[in-house]
């Protein structure tokens, strides 16, 4: 198991260097210059871009790029000396709140997600049934940014409930806590809407599988009622897929909450992923997207390990003959497996 | 199956290449080099419906390069003169008799029109003849490659132009290449286009700083355009050969050999921009150059009559007993106020709230187009190229509290300091550029390969730049030519002063986000603010000025990337005294209301034919 364990995070380090190897090439090919000021001429900007050793051969530059990252140092933005250390002064400073609103949200998605998935399959083919049914397909198929749009409309504008965007608490302004916390009552229900719908969805499938099953009918046979039997058997069993799909959900719902983070002025993570791209910050950009792999990276290998611990098949694969790349292909395939366990159900 | 898929494929052949046939496509890159190829381009395209129908904010079509309501120097009667005014008066036989109307309620009911003004049937005309004269078949069309920026706003106007050119000269095609902005600023160069979309807005008080790109040889001269006379005309206005109404006049003279007789742009608009403002704001007008505004000049309207009765709540928020406040929006975080290497417009606007140059802009309603700042005083050379400045003695450096940094006071070596660091290689200040445009001697030091040099040598090299400490408040700056819009970029954050012992104390942290107390003071206001919700600029009472200055506290709400909607929203709550009308929807559902303001801007947005980048 030991070994295993190590394999893993041996995999990691070579998928993280693969991660940033590709994303590094991907941007020095990307056309422009991080000195985007219509005001230089083409030789004052090509003098600027030598100082920063941006006109030197690709392999120089990802050669000082990679020795520096070896010494944890991911570099600034370049153009201008907002930030020195992309890590400690921006991603540090920021992810708290985009973590906390996803987490908050998160939590709402499971909760009422696995509650009326498993209402949903206990009655199946009821009125309730059918709404988590329609609901479900709703929250998948409708962007956040659609709901965002349509609570702001509502509660902040019509009827003039909830704050129209985020602020922080700040006297000076004339914003309080109070104000601080409504803020985030939309941001946070619109980003749930996702979860909420693919929780349901996923746990009235495993929900339905499971009642159909042998040991259920046994439980049944042997005469114990029905609350212990859809509790202590029925729901505890198909809880266990719908948890590995929570995981990747998670890092999605930091990772991808820049358009909520947009619409209700969070000072979050993701709003500048973009903002970076656009204005060619190579090392800004490289060392957020590092980020987002190093979680995802992370939260495979939890549930691998988890799966391990679970299932001894698992563990026995990771000593047959297989390869470094192998292992590599196969953990990929893995992770595309989780992904879509998020995604798509099929019904 | 593969036998069906072979006469699918001869079949899908066939029609792609009849299709092709009787549609012959011919580049347009040798035509584009026949002045009335460009010439009926230019004559083609139905500016007004873009301001007026798509764009709907009260910008003018231009037939013109330097912008309406741009200052073009001194007239006869020794006082400055509106460029566009004097233009009329020197080849109004080349303008048109008709004229654009213009947004009711502006001073003027018509917008000057000017050079190749839009006429159908003229361009026609134009066209055939030139289609005759390059041998074009009938059934040949011309395509024309235009090259843009992919910013959403502007497809609208890309598209406008595409249809009205197709539309207007039959058998032409244009071919709009969309690139992101970085990379338009990579290809421009290189010529690989036959029409380029662009936009200059002033960098100082006076019309060379649009003229002088298409003088010969200019780094963004990406049409490779070039003509002795108007060479001439540039070049010795720029050393100061003319003077008074003849330079104006030279000007105008350059202006017209660009437009109408080479017809190298095609002018499109000049951009306005409409608002909502209190009415009880004063003085709260846009600068043509440099930063926005200049706080220093605004106030609150504090009589009663000013305010209307449900108004009571704003201004008892606004005018606080003794305090008066200013609340906007700030779409952007401030990214660094380090005045010698930032380089975007929400800094240097900041900047020139709280820190002072040897000029400042002057008032805009005011007739002088700048005032003395740091400078009490200064006095030129004979040969115009080198100018002494003798500085105030009496202005403190200001700590983010509000009290004295170390009993200090601004010196020429706080300009010395920071002027160096500007040209710096080693801190590779991206707008170093700025002092070859000013022509500061010894500029070259900015661009120097020093890898093999030692910081002592370095710092030897940098103590030639031209500009010198020849008393504790006695500056001298040396140029390689005379050129006097120096005086007015003197107002520009890039040359403010930035105190050595302060700065040395702190090194790289000088001026980054967010920290207020890495900064001194000298202007109006210090920030006593500043966080991720926003910053807050308090007035200094150690200002020199302080008695012009009458807001006591500008607070800024941080609102990155808002929606227009919401920013509107923000203004109907109260939350801010000022906002843009960014959409043609807002200004038509709030445009009638009391407290619409029309900004001018004199950002001149052109195409530019190629027209020997090849």
């Amino acid at each position: 198991m030991l070994r295993y364990v190590w394999n893993r995070i041996l995999m990691i380090f070579v998928t993280l260097f693969l991660i940033l190897t590709i994303n590094f090439l991907l941007l020095y090919l990307m056309p422009g210059s991080p000195f985007q000021n219509p005001r230089l001429t083409p030789s004052q900007r090509e003098r600027i871009e030598d100082k920063y050793g941006l006109n030197d051969p690709v392999l120089v530059q990802y050669g000082r790029y990679m020795y520096k990252v070896s010494k944890l140092d991911f570099g600034g933005t370049i153009a201008t000396n907002t930030y020195d250390d992309i890590f400690e002064e921006y991603i540090i400073d920021r992810l708290p709140l985009t973590a906390k609103i996803g987490g908050i949200a998160l939590i709402i998605g499971t909760v009422i997600g696995i509650t009326f998935g498993a209402l949903a399959a206990i009655r199946r083919n009821s009125w309730l049934d059918n709404s988590v049914t329609v609901l479900g397909v709703i929250g998948v198929s409708i962007p956040s940014f659609v709901f965002a749009a349509i609570l702001q409309e509502v509660f902040a504008i019509n009827l003039d409930w909830l704050p129209l965007f985020y602020r922080e608490a700040n006297p000076d302004i004339g914003h309080s806590l109070k104000d601080q916390n409504l803020g985030m009552i939309m941001p946070i229900i619109a980003l749930s809407v996702l979860p909420i719908a693919s929780i349901m969805r996923y746990m009235r499938t495993e929900l339905v599988e499971v009642f159909s099953s042998d040991y259920i009918l046994l439980a049944q046979a042997k005469g114990l009622s029905k609350p212990a039997v859809i509790f202590k058997h029925a729901i505890r069993n198909a809880l266990i897929p719908v948890i590995t799909i929570i995981g990747p959900m998670a890092i999605n719902l930091i990772a991808g909450s820049l358009v909520i983070e947009r619409f209700f002025n969070i000072p979050g993570l993701s709003n500048s992923l973009v903002t970076f791209t656009l204005a060619k910050e190579t090392y800004a950009t490289l060392a957020i997207n590092f980020f987002y792999s190093f979680m995802y990276v992370t939260v495979i290998l939890i549930v691998d390990i988890l799966y391990g611990v679970i299932d001894p098949r698992i563990r026995l694969a990771s000593n047959s003959k297989l390869g470094l790349i192998g292992k590599l292909i196969k953990s990929i395939k893995r992770k595309f497996q989780s992904d879509n366990a998020g995604g798509e159900v099929n019904e | 199956m593969k036998k069906v898929l072979s006469i699918l494929f001869v079949l899908t052949l066939a029609i792609l290449l009849a299709g092709c046939k009787g549609d012959k496509e011919i580049s347009g890159s040798g035509m584009i080099q026949d002045v009335n190829v460009r010439r009926a381009i230019s004559m083609a395209i139905d500016k007004a419906y873009y301001t007026d129908t798509i764009l709907a904010n009260e910008s003018y079509p231009a037939d013109y390069y330097i912008p309406y309501n741009f200052y073009g120097g001194i007239g006869d009667n020794g006082e400055g003169v509106d460029f566009r005014v004097r233009a009329e008066q020197v080849f109004g036989d080349f303008l048109p008799f008709t004229k654009y109307d213009m947004p009711a309620g502006s001073a003027e009911s018509q917008s000057p029109s000017g050079y190749n003004h839009y006429n159908i049937e003229e361009a026609k005309q134009l066209w055939e003849d030139s289609r005759k004269r390059f041998g074009i078949e009938k059934d040949e069309t011309v395509v024309f490659k235009m090259l843009v920026h992919n910013t959403a706003s502007w497809t609208s106007l890309y598209d406008h132009v595409k249809a009205e050119i197709e539309k207007n000269l039959t058998g032409t095609k244009i071919k709009i290449i969309s690139v992101t902005f970085g990379e338009k600023l990579d290809k421009a160069p290189t010529g690989d286009f036959d029409i380029l979309f662009s936009g200059w807005g002033p960098d100082y008080m006076d019309p060379i700083t649009y003229l002088d790109l298409f003088v010969t040889g200019n780094g963004h001269n990406n049409i490779h355009y070039s003509n002795p006379e108007y060479d001439y005309l540039i070049n010795q206005a720029k050393i100061g050969a003319f003077q008074g109404q003849e330079r104006l006049d030279a000007y105008v003279r350059a202006e017209k050999i660009l437009l109408q007789d080479d017809v190298a742009l095609l002018p499109i608009f000049q951009s306005n921009s409409v608002g909502l403002r209190r009415t009880q704001l004063q003085n709260f007008y846009t600068q043509s150059v440099g930063p926005d505004y200049i706080l220093k000049w605004v106030s609150w309207d504090t009589t009663d009559d000013a305010w209307a009765a449900k108004e009571a709540d704003l201004k008892a928020a606004r005018i606080d007993g003794d305090e008066t406040v200013l609340k906007l929006l700030e779409t952007s975080k401030i990214p660094d106020m380090a005045s010698f290497t930032t380089t975007d417009q929400v800094s240097f606007y900041n900047l020139a709230q709280i820190n002072e140059g040897l000029m400042v802009a002057g008032n805009p309603q005011s007739n002088e187009q700048y005032l003395p700042g740091m400078a009490e005083s200064y006095t030129v050379s004979e040969d115009g190229k080198v100018y002494t400045f003798t500085l105030r003695e009496d202005q403190p450096w200001v700590k983010s509290d509000g009290t004295q940094y170390n009993n200090e006071v601004v010196t020429a070596e706080d300009f010395v300091f920071a002027w160096r660091k500007l040209a710096d290689p080693r801190v590779a200040s991206e707008y170093s550029y700025l002092l070859e445009t000013i022509g500061v001697k010894g500029w070259e030091i900015a661009y120097e390969d020093v890898t093999d040099m030692t910081d002592a040598e370095i710092d030897t090299e940098l103590a030639k730049l031209g500009v010198e400490a020849t008393g504790e408040f006695e500056l001298t700056v040396t140029l390689n030519t005379a050129a006097d819009y120096f005086l007015g970029m003197m107002s520009f954050p890039s040359f403010y002063p930035v105190n050595e012992a302060f700065y040395t104390s702190l090194g790289e942290d000088y001026g980054k986000t967010l920290t207020p107390e890495n900064l001194l003071y000298n202007g109006a206001y210090y920030l006593s603010n500043w966080d991720n919700n926003g910053h807050t600029l308090q007035k200094s009472d150690l200002y020199w000025d302080k008695d012009t200055v009458s807001i006591d506290k500008v607070i800024y709400e941080l609102v990155e990337s808002a929606e227009p909607e919401v920013q509107v929203q923000m203004y109907l709550d109260g939350d801010i005294d000022s906002v843009i009308l960014r959409t043609g929807a807002l200004v038509e559902t709030y445009g009638a209301r009391s407290d619409v303001r029309t900004t001018g801007s004199t950002t001149a947005w052109y195409l530019e034919f190629n027209i020997n980048n090849h």
